[in-house]
């Protein structure tokens, strides 16, 4: 737990009084041999500080480096050391009073052979050369072809020897090579200049060339794994941190590759890097990582900037979820937002896990009830309700691309979507939810989720689905090369692909349907590009012999619900965290490797664990999460978190779902809402499948999705111009105010009312509470001015001769107030 | 050896040939009795019935499959504008008391013939008709024990609210799919405070009617929705609610209905498979077969027979020589899906060994299901459908046996053989009206379907009777089930469709119409040897206006590429000529016989009851006469007599549509002819 560790240390350096002395580390106590000429060593100076509330800080580009004897090493200022010549020395970091002494040993001062893969085809990846955007993409770059991301060095070989007559080469000078001139930019170079001339790398290249351009030998070590020193910081804003990376090959050797490695970070703003791995804090409190690659293997650094402000008064934690979000708050320095109100809780809590408005009795009894717990008594009601199974089976059908292509498809999205809703209402096991989707077969009536296998009818989309709603893991790049930012190859892709292979179907007994069967036979798949025939494999795991009688969906479940799976409930839990916080621990939701990691990795796998120990419970889950305190802070920041969008100091508010915010505007309206199809009466969150999204404006502009993707980010969250014209002046929302049915037309018909009641009506409806008196006074007073105008002469409408309606400037007045009231953030959002 | 999935079936290519032949544009007019409300009544008691559909309006009395059932037409009481009459859309239905409760059935008959049969249930429990209740204010109470006729509407949702005590448990059924109807219903149970307590859809893979039992945790009254599963709705969606306290069988009209026999094997498919050894001989064939998705259980069996021998190490080696993956039935088309995703096989073992049967789930999950391993018998199944044209429209018209005076008409037959019996089946009818012939009068040993021509003589009296067919092999005799469609279907491609089982085969001699053409071949039987040339001479007969010329080919040609001859349409006679050259297209060999048909394609023009259209004139007339006397006398004209004459006008608009003159394409067929090919 390297990340505990370190907010074990901060919090002791917290409350630690005395702190004045300071001590040097190097990035390890031993000694460091090198052992050729090229061999090189990347140090990472710390003044490990023990004064209070101080991070770590790293010192290796503005000590000064001193070898005694001074000829066998050199030191750069950014703190490489390179080989003058064999021997033994001891090399000294000062920084003003501060030093400390280390041995060095170089074993050889002899140049080696270099390895292609290992030695020269980093550089060309260090430097973009083979990236997708050049000379790595399927036809090349100007008629020179590399590997994407040097993962065919074999390849890389051929290319760059035999391609064009060997033409990129010039062994009898090597410095005017094509290649080389190319690269300095000595000659034009539509990449321009991406080589420094006589740098480390332009010398491994010139020595490749010298060396008469070997190719690896059939046996030699290969990288097995990558790791950078530090894992993990503190930091201070806008410092800086040099990364060390080694690599780790398969006759157990290790070498510094730290001045190799591709470093990327995962968000420019917090921190940035630099290609020799100093990494450059920005100024936002938080976590951010550095992504670092070598060949196909990756690693990550993750960095922790405090605000380091004073967090007191903490609430008592309600579970879990608060223990740790308000550790990582205590790290950071971050105090969180007031508890929210009881409305604003109820219309949160409402929205979130029954997909609609509270009700205005509901709000008022709500408001009105003493019971301390009466929060938790509310998300059971809550859990309970169908209006729950209608608003997540929804979310699963869009994620799960119900889609209706046909209409003769009708039976069967329905028919999955009620299996969705069963299966919420009554609170099936996810782990068997899964297992029941995944390995489905037979007739859509039967056995609903074979819907799927009609929607995603290519054993490659049926993969990449699974792997991402399921396991979170985006193999969509292996198909064709190896993961950028994971380790996932094209063997792995087609051995998932493997367990999908022995499917097929008969036709239905009705049109638009069909039945889903295993066909017997070995289950394999063949990577096309290397022609090999694959078996069965799990992520990560060993390759399956199946006999052929069974069907491979099964091994494929077994292994994606146990409980050692390393993805399976973290993806789920992380998915719900999305849904009920609005940004994932991990983000994006379905994302999850090495190289995105988690803002709360010890959380995530805390909601993991307890998500599995009870039994893939998932409104226990909503239950857990909306019970912390976490979930139930104030969305109005204090005066230390109002930039905080990672550490949930603070409620985040987002825009309503477009389902919610089109049944809430009928709510508030009083609108009657049909949709083509269904019964009178049905709400925008109990639609079915994907085909409302495109017949109804308001839902596809609010951003119900099509259902095309697995990704949840096909639904939009985002606000945008159309939206807003839409709910200021479109004939829809206009006519739903107008209709002699709705709100407005019954609030003006009762004249015996209280005006000030009906206005509370409207902000308990629109708003889950009553108006403030400003906001009382304000709508009253236009009540009344719009009262006292004289009525019109003639009526609304064509009809000239109908009889003027006495009490239209009021219903009028309501017009314009509800109008008012849907276009503010506070109804128009979760808050 | 070949996979007997794999097997060359002759059967199957006829069949193929005659769902293959000419594409029909549209059809003569069809009787089609498209809905009956309510569908059913208590044994003892009456019900008014309101029936719909087309070509109905001439309806002269409705024919029941049990003699408990009578109907009794009502009248159109007399108006001081028109005289009392019958209705031929309204009856008073009985049923005694005696009337065991079950399905039966029920055709119209018309001016043209007797309608396909429609579902018409007896039960044993009080019934009610719905009325208006799409919300749950409007719930309408369901006693138990009890039954409520309705039918879904568009859009729409049927509320029901029914009492239920603590512990107390209730069977609620919606009976659709089995009484004809289009819906597919969903039935839903509600708790009194509206939380969903159960649901359902389909009651089995073989019925998607809807079926709960529930037992109420409280005393309440509870709330039950009805509604089709997409919401659609209208006339053809009529259900039966029913609400028992005893458990409610079900019923299956499937065409492969099988029931348990004693001798079976009880077996439990699996995800993984189960091996079941057995020692065969040479020339001593097995018919083994599978039944578990007939059984109602979620599967798609596979059977695989392997050879088992034993290597020098003494470890068993399984060598595949047999498999089968759905059990292989005769192609009934889209009219007629004869098909199950069980398994059968019959084993013929090319040595004296031991075999390894294998059977296997293919939907991976566990289900029951019966073994049957034993010698071919004696046993099958027949099943007689009207004929149904291949549309080109993609339409599945509901279709009933109508033969114009002189004219012809088809029933298909279909043998399923699943005992591994594969013997001849010789064909005969029960209840055959006089001046009525059909062949051929047997299915041979390899073919699985046959296509009865039903040929009248020209002066045959109209008949309207129920035909039962019966299948004789070895003096033992089958009868047929006849099967119908349950409705109309406009597009194959994107509409629902269900053929089933039923009880009642009618057919009728209609002199309401004449066949449009009469196709007389002058002579039947025809002996040649090889090399000849086989000439078939016919004489045309025309009832109705031809169009264009006329097309007349074989069905079932001798010849592989069968000739195709075109007749102008005032000709009289004609004929067919085929040589009989020795060639792989000439399907018949020395000493052979061959049967085949004439098949005349052509256009008519058509003009549908015109009857009805002078009568609507002349009751029009009438009433215009009137009018005209009661304006003579300066009398007042009263609003009823307005009314009826706008009745009557928009009754003869009507008819006058109905009548408008019509391209027809149709065919008709000789009676059978045979060649005999001799040394």
């Amino acid at each position: 737990m390297p990340n505990l560790s370190i907010i074990a240390a901060f919090v002791l350096f917290l409350f630690c009084a005395s702190a004045s002395s300071s001590n040097l580390t190097f990035e390890s106590p031993s000694p460091i041999t090198l052992e050729h000429l090229h061999d090189t060593h990347q140090l990472v100076l710390t003044q490990e500080s023990q004064s209070s509330g101080q991070a770590p800080t790293d010192l290796t580009h503005t000590a000064a480096y001193a070898s005694d004897p001074p000829n066998i090493i050199t030191v750069s200022p950014t703190g490489l050391v390179t080989v003058i010549t064999a021997g033994e020395t001891t090399l000294t970091a000062t920084h003003g009073d501060l030093s400390i002494s280390k041995a060095i040993k170089v074993a050889s001062a002899e140049t080696t052979a270099i390895s292609f893969t290992n030695d020269f085809v980093p550089v060309l990846s260090k430097y973009g050369c083979n990236g997708g955007g050049c000379h790595g993409k399927a036809d090349g770059q100007n008629g020179f072809k590399l590997s994407l991301f040097g993962y065919e060095p074999w390849n890389d070989h051929n290319y760059l020897v035999r391609d064009s007559r060997g033409r990129r080469i010039f062994q009898a000078a090597p410095e005017h090579s094509l290649l080389v001139l190319k690269a300095t930019g000595e000659i034009p170079h539509q990449g321009g200049s991406r080589l420094e001339k006589n740098s480390a790398d332009y010398q491994a290249i010139i020595r490749w060339i010298k060396q008469g351009l070997p190719d690896d030998p059939k046996e030699f070590p290969k990288a097995t794994s990558i790791s950078v020193y530090p894992k993990e910081r503190l930091t201070r804003p806008n410092s800086q941190q040099q990364l060390r990376v080694t690599a780790h090959f398969s006759d157990n050797s290790t070498r510094d590759i730290s001045h190799l490695a591709q470093y990327e970070s995962n968000d420019e703003e917090r921190a940035s890097v630099t290609m020799d791995g100093r990494v450059t804090m920005g100024n936002t409190p938080g976590s951010t990582s550095i992504m670092i690659r070598f060949q196909e293997h990756v690693d990550v650094f993750r960095a922790i900037l405090p605000l380091g402000a004073p967090v007191n008064n903490l609430p008592r934690p309600a579970n879990f979820i608060d223990k740790h979000i308000f550790t990582q708050l205590q790290t950071l320095g971050l105090p969180p937002s007031e508890k929210s109100d009881d409305a604003t809780f109820l219309r949160r809590v409402t929205i979130d896990i029954a997909g609609r408005l509270p009700g205005i009795d509901e709000t008022k009894a709500f408001l009105s009830k003493n019971a301390p717990n009466k929060r938790a008594q509310k998300i059971e009601q809550l859990l309970a309700s169908s209006d729950h199974a209608d608003y997540f089976a929804g979310k699963w059908a869009a994620i799960l691309r119900n889609k209706r292509t046909k209409p003769e498809h009708a039976r069967g999205s329905v028919a999955f979507h009620q299996w969705l809703r069963d299966a919420i209402n009554n609170n099936r096991p996810y782990h068997q939810i899964a297992r029941d989707f995944l390995t489905a077969s037979g007739e859509t009536g039967a056995n609903p989720p074979v819907v799927w296998y009609r929607t995603v009818r290519d054993s490659k989309d049926q993969l990449e689905n699974v792997a991402q709603v399921f396991l979170g893991v985006r193999m969509q790049c292996a198909q064709c090369h190896h993961h950028p930012y994971e380790k996932w190859s094209e063997d792995d892709y087609y051995g998932l692909q493997a367990f999908f292979s022995r499917i097929t179907r008969k036709p239905g007994l009705q049109p638009g349907e069909e039945i889903v069967l295993h066909n017997r036979g070995q289950a394999t798949s063949k990577n096309p590009r290397t022609g090999k025939i694959l078996k069965p494999k799990p992520l990560g795991g060993e390759e399956l012999t199946i006999p052929s009688y069974e069907d491979p969906r099964e091994h494929l479940a077994d292994w994606m619900v146990n409980p050692d799976n390393p993805f399976f409930a973290k993806m789920l839990v992380n998915r719900y965290w999305k849904h009920f916080f609005g940004r994932g621990l991990v983000d994006p939701e379905d994302d999850l490797r090495v190289t995105n990691p988690a803002t709360h990795p010890e959380l995530l796998e805390s909601l993991a664990s307890d998500f599995i120990a009870n039994g893939y419970d998932l409104k226990r889950l909503i239950r857990t999460i909306t019970n912390s305190h976490t979930y139930q802070l104030s969305t109005i920041p204090n005066q230390h978190n109002s930039e905080d969008t990672q550490n949930y100091s603070r409620f985040y508010p987002r825009r309503l779902p477009a389902e919610i915010l089109l049944d809430g505007i009928n709510t508030v309206t009083g609108a009657n809402e049909s949709f083509a199809g269904q019964p009178a009466g049905t709400r925008a969150i109990q639609l079915p499948d994907d085909t409302f999204s495109k017949s109804s404006y308001f839902l596809s502009v609010f951003g119900r999705p099509d259902m095309n993707s697995a990704c949840e980010c096909e639904r939009s969250a985002d606000v945008n111009l159309a939206q807003a014209l839409h709910l200021v002046n479109s004939n829809n929302i206009r006519l739903k105010l107008s209709s002699d049915q709705s709100r407005p037309a019954n609030l003006a018909k009762q004249k015996d009312a209280q005006p000030r009641n009906l206005l509370t009506q409207l902000y308990l409806h629109a708003l889950s509470r009553p108006p403030q008196p400003e906001e009382l006074a304000t709508a009253l007073a236009y009540l009344q001015r719009k009262q006292n105008e004289p009525i019109p002469t003639s009526p609304k409408g064509d009809n000239k001769n109908a009889p003027v309606d006495p009490i239209l400037p009021t219903r009028q007045a309501y017009e314009d107030l509800i109008w008012a009231l849907l276009n503010t953030k506070e109804f128009l959002f979760n808050h | 050896m070949f996979p007997l999935s794999l097997a060359f079936s002759p059967s199957n290519v006829l069949a193929f040939t005659l769902l293959c032949s000419p594409v029909l544009l549209a059809q003569l007019p069809n009787p089609d009795l498209k809905t009956i409300f309510p569908q059913g009544l208590q044994a003892g008691t009456s019900t008014e019935i309101t029936i719909s559909g087309s070509e109905l309006g001439e309806t002269t009395a409705l024919h029941f499959s049990h003699p408990g059932l009578t109907a009794e037409a009502i009248q159109h009481s007399a108006t001081d504008y028109s005289p009392a009459k019958p209705n031929p859309l309204r009856y008073r239905i009985t049923a005694t008391p005696e009337t065991p409760a079950g399905i039966y059935e029920v055709s119209a008959q018309t001016r043209l013939g007797l309608t396909a049969p429609r579902a018409f249930v007896v039960s044993h429990l009080p019934e009610k008709n719905h009325g208006t209740n799409h919300s749950p204010e409007t719930a309408e109470t369901l006693p138990l024990d009890s039954i409520v006729n309705g039918h879904a509407d568009n859009t729409a949702i049927d509320h029901y609210k029914i009492t239920l005590a603590q512990g107390q448990t209730v069977h609620l059924h919606c009976q659709a799919q089995v009484i004809d109807s289009r819906l597919d219903p969903n039935l839903v149970l509600l708790s009194p405070d509206g939380h969903e307590l159960a649901r359902d859809n389909d009651r089995s893979t073989h019925n998607r009617d809807a079926a709960l039992t529930f037992k109420a945790p409280a005393a309440g009254t509870y709330l039950i929705k009805v509604h089709d599963v997409t919401f659609s709705g209208g006339g053809e969606h009529p259900y039966r609610l029913i609400a028992a306290t005893t458990a409610i069988p079900e019923i299956d009209t499937s065409f492969l209905r099988a029931k348990d026999h004693p001798k079976d094997t009880t077996v439990t498919l699996s995800k993984s498979p189960i091996h079941h050894s057995f020692s065969a001989k040479k020339n001593h064939p097995l018919w083994i077969e599978l039944l578990s998705a007939r059984l109602h259980q979620p599967s798609d069996s596979l059977l695989i027979i392997e050879q088992v021998t034993t290597d020098q190490n003494g470890t068993s080696q399984y060598k595949e020589i047999a498999s089968n993956d759905d059990f292989i039935l005769p192609n009934g088309g889209r009219h007629c899906p004869l098909r199950t995703s069980d398994s059968a096989i019959k084993f013929n073992p090319p040595t004296d060994a031991q075999y390894r049967l294998t059977l296997l789930n293919q939907f991976s999950q566990p289900a029951s299901a019966k073994l049957r391993i034993g010698p071919p018998a004696s046993g099958y199944k027949l099943i007689a459908t009207p004929w149904y044209s291949h549309q080109k429209d993609k339409s599945l018209p509901r279709q009933t046996t109508i033969i114009r005076q002189g004219g012809t008409a088809r029933i298909r037959i279909f043998v399923i053989r699943d005992s591994g019996f594969d013997e001849a089946i010789n064909l005969s009818i029960d209840g055959l009206p006089p001046g009525l012939d059909f062949h051929p009068k047997s299915i041979a040993s390899d073919k699985t379907s046959a296509t009865l021509i039903l040929t009248s003589q020209p002066n045959a009296a109209p008949a309207h009777t129920f035909l039962t067919i019966k299948g004789t092999t070895n003096e033992k005799i089958t009868t047929a089930q006849p099967a119908t469609s349950s409705w109309h279907v406009g597009n194959w491609d994107a509409e629902r469709h269900h053929t089933r089982l039923a009880q009642l085969l009618p057919l009728s001699i209609t002199h309401a119409e004449k066949a449009p053409l009469v196709l007389s071949p002058t002579t039947h039987s025809f002996t040649h040897k090889i090399g000849e040339t086989l000439e078939i001479p016919f004489k045309l007969t025309k009832n109705a206006e031809i169009k264009g010329d006329i097309t007349v080919t074989l069905i079932n040609s001798p010849h592989s590429k069968p000739p195709q001859i075109k007749i102008k349409s005032d000709a009289k006679e004609g004929k067919i000529t085929i040589p009989l050259n020795a060639s792989k297209d000439l399907k018949i060999a020395p000493n052979q016989t061959h049967k085949f048909t004439l098949q005349a394609n052509f256009t008519i023009g058509h003009q549908n009851n015109l009857p009805a259209l002078e009568n609507a004139k002349a009751d029009l007339k009438r009433l215009e006469d009137l009018e005209k006397s009661l304006k003579a006398e300066s009398k007042l004209i009263p609003p009823a007599f307005n009314t009826a004459k706008k009745k009557a006008a928009d009754f003869l608009r009507q008819q006058t549509e109905r009548s408008k003159p019509r391209d027809l394409t149709h065919s008709a067929y000789s009676s059978l002819l045979t060649l005999t090919i001799t040394p």
